[in-house]
């Protein structure tokens, strides 16, 4: 019979001490290691008064913790001892809001304490951004969370070169939000380091919890803008027309309306004209009849050609268009990978 | 003269202002006058000037030439004379190098009475067509209206004939010309209640050069 209540007995102490175990390091304050000592031979007042008396020191976060959480199991278990039990572990959740209790290794007086110390405060628990690899529009980056008591969630991803809200409601519990790494306008984020930040409020109460990410984009194949059409080249605008016979045909004409009018209108009354200007003035329009009708015709614009390279021109501008179209998609299709970033680092 | 000089210098220095294109040139001018009958026949030679202003579909020049007649072989004058012939021109383009043309001309000679002075008003055609770049052939015809004389008279039927060339540059800065007018004026003049003919023809030439200045 005394040898199964030892059993009993020894069952009871290394359950309390698993709160303390889980935590895997031993105390730097030596005041603490006789508390955790106390602790461990079920000297529970002894390891009360040792655990206050170390928080009276000056102790590290990883002794707080340690300390309270001591505190928290110790008067678990003694009679009357709940509501500090659960103070104990309110400071211990402030401290690391992550903390978490073994079920199995933990005993239930122990545990109750510390879940209703969980559920009377306002935690963003358990953030994670899981490493994801998508193009765009076509996934997105997981995030989970659990809000301990109902709140207004408001998860943004915050860089240097953006600020994106990700999400905003109302949320209790574990939460599950796809964010898909876009801008506004559903353009890619630019690449970089962002943290995602979780801010939970509800009423005077508000806490805040965040995770840093590795934001990289992969290289994107955009269309060259066009500088011809292709299979297609422009015509010279000018072209020079054949040689003909009209300015000769027209030197004569004119000459020779002017001769004919200066015989016809000249006045028999008078005697006949010397005609020397007349001759002067012709053979000058003749001879120049005669060149131009042997020189090399000038270039003159070749209507036929201005349209046909106006038209390559606006169909050159019509498909840069549409390749810019389909630049700004292709741009959008870019493949994000998404890494988390270990704390402290 | 130097009226008709100093009105050509104002409008060849006024236009650039607000034309689109001034040419300005100075000229050779020949001459063939014949009044009367075959006695009375001169011919001579002499400078002119030329101030051409285009504007949108207007077009007009102002021409000057002076020209002294001497008696030809074979004539019965005796008497040489200065003829001093201002022209104006204003042309509104039609189409296809065709332009309505009227204006203005004024011959005054010295010394008085050797022939008759002559003014009219001129309404007609003139096309112009372009042989190549800077090279225009220009003909033109015009009837020449309410004719007066230094020794009166009248001209029902008076016409006149032109024949051009312009050979320049491209961008109209230098050109070389060479104009041909005819002139046929019958004058008729009533003395003692009878009337008599007295006909009056001009040919004269002009070849010269002219500068573009404008726009």
């Amino acid at each position: 019979m005394v040898r199964r209540l030892r059993a009993v007995l020894s069952l009871a102490v290394s359950a309390a001490a698993a709160p303390l175990a889980a935590q895997g390091t031993a105390p730097q304050n030596p005041t603490l290691r006789r508390a955790v000592q106390a602790f461990d031979n079920l000297n529970l007042p002894q390891a009360i008064s040792l655990a206050q008396q170390a928080l009276g020191q000056r102790l590290g976060p990883g002794d707080q913790e340690q300390a309270y959480t001591l505190l928290g199991s110790a008067y678990a278990n003694q009679p009357d001892g709940f509501d500090k039990a659960m103070n104990s572990f309110k400071q211990v959740l402030l401290i690391n809001s992550e903390r978490v209790l073994d079920p199995n290794r933990t005993p239930t007086k122990t545990l109750v304490a510390f879940n209703m110390a969980l559920s009377t405060m306002l935690l963003v628990r358990g953030l994670q951004v899981d490493s994801s690899s998508f193009v765009v529009g076509q996934g997105a980056v997981p995030i989970h969370f659990t809000v301990t008591s109902p709140a207004h969630v408001r998860v943004r991803a915050v860089s240097t070169k953006a600020s994106v809200t990700i999400d905003s409601t109302i949320e209790n519990g574990t939460v599950n939000i796809r964010w898909p790494a876009t801008l506004a306008n559903g353009d890619p984020l630019p690449a970089g380091d962002y943290t995602v930040v979780v801010d939970v409020t509800a009423e005077q109460n508000s806490f805040s919890s965040s995770q840093r990410v590795h934001l990289a984009a992969g290289a994107v194949d955009t269309l060259p803008h066009l500088t011809s059409v292709p299979g297609y080249s422009k015509l010279p605008d000018t072209e020079v027309p054949p040689r003909s016979w009209r300015p000769l045909g027209v030197a004569f004409l004119y000459a020779g309306i002017a001769g004919a009018g200066t015989l016809a209108l000249e006045n028999s009354q008078l005697g006949s004209a010397n005609r020397r200007e007349l001759s002067l003035v012709a053979v000058g329009v003749l001879a120049t009849g005669v060149v131009m009708m042997l020189k090399k015709p000038s270039p003159v614009p070749a209507q036929g050609n201005i349209l046909y390279n106006k038209l390559l021109d606006e169909q050159l501008i019509r498909r840069n268009a549409d390749i810019a179209t389909q630049n700004v998609a292709l741009r959008r299709q870019v493949r994000l990978t998404v890494t988390p970033i270990p704390a402290g680092k | 003269m130097k009226r008709a000089l100093l009105a050509l210098a104002l409008c060849a220095l006024a236009a650039p202002a607000s034309a689109q294109f001034v040419n300005v040139g100075v000229q050779g001018v020949f001459g063939d006058y014949r009044e009367l009958g075959p006695a009375l026949s001169y011919n001579g030679g002499g400078l002119g000037g030329i101030a051409e202003v285009n504007w949108h579909k207007f077009s007009g020049d102002f021409q000057i030439a002076k020209i002294n007649y001497n008696p030809s072989s074979g004539s019965a004058a005796t008497d040489k004379f200065t003829s001093t012939q201002f022209d104006a021109h204003l042309r509104w383009f039609l189409a296809s190098g065709v332009s309505l043309e009227t204006g203005y001309t004024k011959r005054d000679i010295s010394p008085d009475f050797t022939t008759q002075d002559f003014t009219a008003i001129r309404a007609g055609v003139r096309a112009n067509y372009g042989l190549g770049p800077g090279v225009n052939l220009l003909l033109r015809g015009n009837y020449l209206a309410a004719a007066k004389f230094s020794g009166g008279g009248t001209a029902p039927f008076a016409l006149e004939l032109g024949l051009g060339l312009s050979v320049g540059k491209a961008n109209n800065r230098y050109r070389f010309t060479a104009d041909y007018e005819f002139q046929r004026i019958d004058r008729k003049t009533t003395i003692s209640g009878t009337d008599y003919k007295v006909p009056i023809q001009q040919a004269m030439a002009r070849v010269g050069a002219a500068i573009g200045l404008g726009r």
